[in-house]
Formats: C-alpha cells, structure tokens, sequence
C-alpha cells in the first residue's frame, strides 16, 4: 500500500511539472471551472428562490450535496478521464502492453498513472462550497461523528465512482471504443447534482439501484446533516467494496482476452 | 450554391450513418441535461404548482425546449475548430467554396438525423411525466419560424466561436462560456419568467433568450400580442448582427491563418 501511494504521488509531481509548462492553459483551466461552479450555484439558488425546500432539503444541504458532487467531479477528471482514452488506445495499438509488463498492478497504472492536475481546483472549490454550506447553516448540529460519518460515505461514493468507470472502461476489451459508454456514465452522474429524492421515484430507483449515483453524492450529504442511519452507512460500504470486487474481476475477464496487436 | 449544399448534405448524412451509434448518444445530450430540470421543477411544483405553474406545464416546457434544443443546438466547435487545428482546412479553402457550407451541411444532417432518436425519447417521457399544454396551432407555427431563426443564429455564433482557433489553441474554452451562460439564461435551468429580474433583462439584452427560450416560449403558448413581435424583432436583429460578426470573424481570421502540419 505503501508503494502504491509513492507511485500515485510520482504521478502527481509528474503532471505537476508537464501543465508548469502550460501555465496559460493552467490559468484557463482554473477560470474555466470558477465560471462553471457558478452557473451551477446559480442554478440551484434560483430554484430555492421558488421553493423553501425540495422534498425536505433546504438550500444550505443541496448546496453541500453540489460541494461534493463537484469534489467527485474533479477527482474523476484528474485521475481517471484523461487515463481511459488512453486506455482504449492501448488496446486498440497494443501499447497496453508496455503497461503489462511493469511490475505494478495494471488496473491501477491504468486508473491513474496520467493524472491531470487541474482537476484538483474542483476538488478544492467542492470542498470550499462543503464548508460554505456548513457555514450558512444546516438545521442539525455538525459534530465529529456526523464529518466521520460523511468521511465514509464520501470515501465509498469515490470508489463506487471509481468502480463504474474502471468497469465501463473494461468494455473497451471487448468493444474497442468507449468513449460513447463514458459519455453516457457522464450524464447520469450529472444527475447527482441534485438529491435523488427530487426525482420521481422510478428515476430514484434507476439512480440508487442501476446506476448508483445516490451512494456518491445523497448519502454523504445525508450522513453530514445527520440523517443517515448506521445501516444506510454500512450499505454505503458494502457496496462500495462489492463493486471494487466485481470492477477487479471484470478487468481480469477482460485482460485474459487482451492479445496485443502486431505492427 | 444550393446545388453544392445538396451534395454536401446527403454526404455527410451517409457519412454520419456509417457512424450511428455514437450520433444517436450524441442526440442524448440534447435531452438528458434539460431532463434534470424537468424532474427537480416538477417535483417541486408538485399537486399545487408553484409560481403559478403546475407540473403538467413544467413537463410541457421541458419537452417542448429537448426538441428545440436539438433543432437549435451548435456543433461547430466539434466540427469547424477541429478542421482548423488540425489543419484539414487547407485543402477546403482552395476549393471554390466557402468552407462553412459544409460546416452547415454537417450541422443540418445531424440534426435530422438525430430526430430518429430525439422524437421517439420525448415522447416515451410525454408519456410517463404527462405534460399539459395551453397553446394554439398558430402559436406553434410561429414558434417553428422562431426555432429556425435560433438554429441560425446558434450556428452563426458557435462557428464564430469555433473561427477562434485561428487565433488561440483552446477556442473550447470560449465554447464553454458560452455554455454556461446557454445553461442559464436560455431557459434550461428554468423558464425565463421564473428568473430573478437581473438575469432575465440579461437574457434579452445578450442573444440567449432569442438562441433558445423565445421559440420554446412560443410553443407552449406562453407570449401574446406585442410580447411576440418584441420577440421576433429581437431575434432578427441579433441575427443580423451574428452574420456580421460571422464575416468580420471569418475574414481576419482566413487571413491570419497558417496551416500546421506537414
């Protein structure tokens, strides 16, 4: 485990020092995702000034619930987007087996070993809405074990994000192309900008049972204002671990058909 | 001229049939943002309405803007930038016609095309969501006038956005602004009555509301009398400025230009 946190931070240094040599498209970048953060505050900021709440969330929740749901945005657009394109080329070239033969783990190199750094402004703009809407107030009190409890259900939402990428991503074994299958997760993740309680119900269930973006964004909130019950945070978990056990098969499925190709 | 589109057209929709599947995705994007809206508007709305508006109307709404986002929507970012950057511009350019009617030739096919999937998807939502309509045959006569005007002016605009790369590597990032600001002031995060006063004067007084809104507005029956000449008035005059900044944009940009590549 070790190991794998100094590999992933070698990664990081890495891109770090590539977009240093960008630092227009850096600057471009970061006023990129300002702009798109506010027009989506602003988004939920005129609905509420319509409605006092949306089936029991008041402003200062669906504000947090948008927090995270950005922080997840910026991690999957720093770790994981740029890595898959690439990955389906290395299928399509065989250049995966340079991947291959590295002594790491290849679901791994292949998750993360190009990250794009300028991600991380989301995370960081995620985490300042979060604490902004701490701020304004949630109607509960926040103590340590509601931040513990939203800890975990944020760390299982980011590996049941992660999850269904990576096993998405997978298909490419099969299919080749992915970046239609991608674009497809991408605009039902969209979807968790916004509780799933305000969807009808047959949009909730497609969201918690098909495509289980209300463990990613719903529940982490639901656990910060104190309304998640222990059970509803232990199957936070165990789905989170069912779905990195399922993703990690998959890939091996998918590796055992992977049989380069000549030039 | 005419003659030229024609084949440009049927070209480009054989080519984009080649590759169906990923149109057909493509089209989703047209519906499955506004859909989000649809659903949040609607469940706050709920038995009794809210400003106004009842559920069925915000379903109506919702509907009417997915098909009209379609008809209207730019692609050119996708298409005209990447020509330039890539450089594939250099041999259009010495063809004796302008580059831009097949820019638009590609931008006609994908939307009728995209129709196989737009049509049958809203109507499976008409289905289960249940929309209420209030409006008139004349109303929606109009309002179709008005959503080619849009498409037109979206085009004009997003190809002028797209000119941008003869300049800077990362027009994409104009294009997103230019998103953002279609997001929230075309009528997608909600119909522009329910938007605070600043925000709906600036979605007339810059293209948006005539981009998107005004047509979907005039579908579903919401403008009466002056309100709609007000509307078309509007729309024309930001179509006649577009076509200038489009030439203007076009010109110094063809000028500045210096294929990469070898």
């Amino acid at each position: 485990m070790p190991r794998y946190l100094a590999i992933l931070w070698v990664f990081v240094k890495n891109s770090m020092q590539n977009e240093a040599a960008y630092r227009a498209n850096l600057l471009t970048n970061m006023l990129l995702t300002v702009v798109g953060v506010t027009g989506s505050v602003a988004g939920v900021l005129v609905i509420y000034s319509h409605a006092r709440t949306i089936q029991g969330w008041t402003l200062p929740e669906t504000l947090a619930l948008l927090g995270v749901f950005t922080l997840m945005n910026g991690l999957i657009n720093t770790f994981i987007a740029p890595n898959l394109n690439e990955f389906a080329e290395g299928v399509r070239k065989g250049t995966l087996d340079y991947t291959l033969i590295k002594p790491v783990n290849s679901q791994f190199l292949t998750s993360f070993q190009r990250c794009s750094i300028w991600g991380l402004a989301d995370v960081l703009v995620g985490l300042g809405i979060v604490g902004y809407a701490l701020l304004t107030g949630f109607e509960q009190g926040v103590g340590p074990v509601q931040v513990l409890a939203f800890s975990i259900a944020s760390a299982a939402g980011a590996v049941i994000i992660y999850s269904l990428w990576i096993g998405l991503a997978t298909i490419a074994f099969w299919t080749v192309k992915i970046d239609n299958i991608t674009s497809i997760l991408q605009a039902f993740y969209n979807m968790g900008r916004f509780p799933v309680q305000a969807y009808p119900l047959w949009m909730q269930r497609v969201l918690t049972y098909i495509v289980p973006v209300a463990f990613v964004t719903t529940i982490p909130v639901q656990a910060l204002g104190n309304r998640a019950t222990p059970l509803l945070l232990a199957a936070s978990v165990l789905v989170a671990v069912v779905m990195l056990y399922l993703s990690t098969r998959l890939w091996r499925l998918g590796l055992s058909r992977y049989t380069s190709a000549s030039s | 001229m005419i003659a030229t589109f024609g084949v440009y057209f049927t070209t480009q929709w054989a080519s984009f049939l080649a590759y169906r599947v990923v149109f057909f995705l493509y089209s989703m994007w047209a519906i499955l943002p506004p859909l989000i809206y649809l659903a949040v508007w609607s469940t706050v709305a709920g038995a009794e309405g809210i400003a106004g508006w009842s559920e069925g109307q915000f379903v109506a709404y919702y509907l009417t803007f997915m098909v009209v986002n379609h008809l209207v929507g730019s692609i050119e970012i996708h298409t005209a930038s990447w020509e330039i950057q890539q450089g594939e511009i250099s041999g259009r350019l010495l063809l004796p016609v302008h580059p831009g009617i097949r820019t638009l030739a590609s931008n006609a096919g994908f939307k009728t095309i995209g129709m196989i999937v737009v049509v049958p998807s809203v109507l499976l939502l008409a289905a289960i969501f249940r929309p209420e309509f209030h409006t008139t045959p004349g109303m929606v006569a109009l309002g179709l006038v008005a959503t080619i005007i849009a498409a037109a002016l979206q085009f004009m605009i997003g190809y002028t956005v797209a000119l941008f790369s003869f300049w800077i590597t990362r027009a994409d990032a104009a294009d997103q602004l230019n998103m953002v600001l279609l997001f929230l002031l075309s009528g997608q995060v909600a119909p522009l009555v329910l938007l605070p006063d600043a925000l709906r004067i600036a979605a007339s007084v810059l293209p948006y509301r005539s981009m998107l809104s005004f047509p979907v507005e005039l579908i579903t029956g919401q403008l009466h009398g002056v309100a709609v000449v007000v509307g078309f008035a509007l729309q024309v005059a930001w179509l006649v400025a577009a076509w200038f900044l489009m030439q203007f944009t076009w010109r110094r940009g063809v000028r500045r230009y210096a294929a990469v590549g070898g």
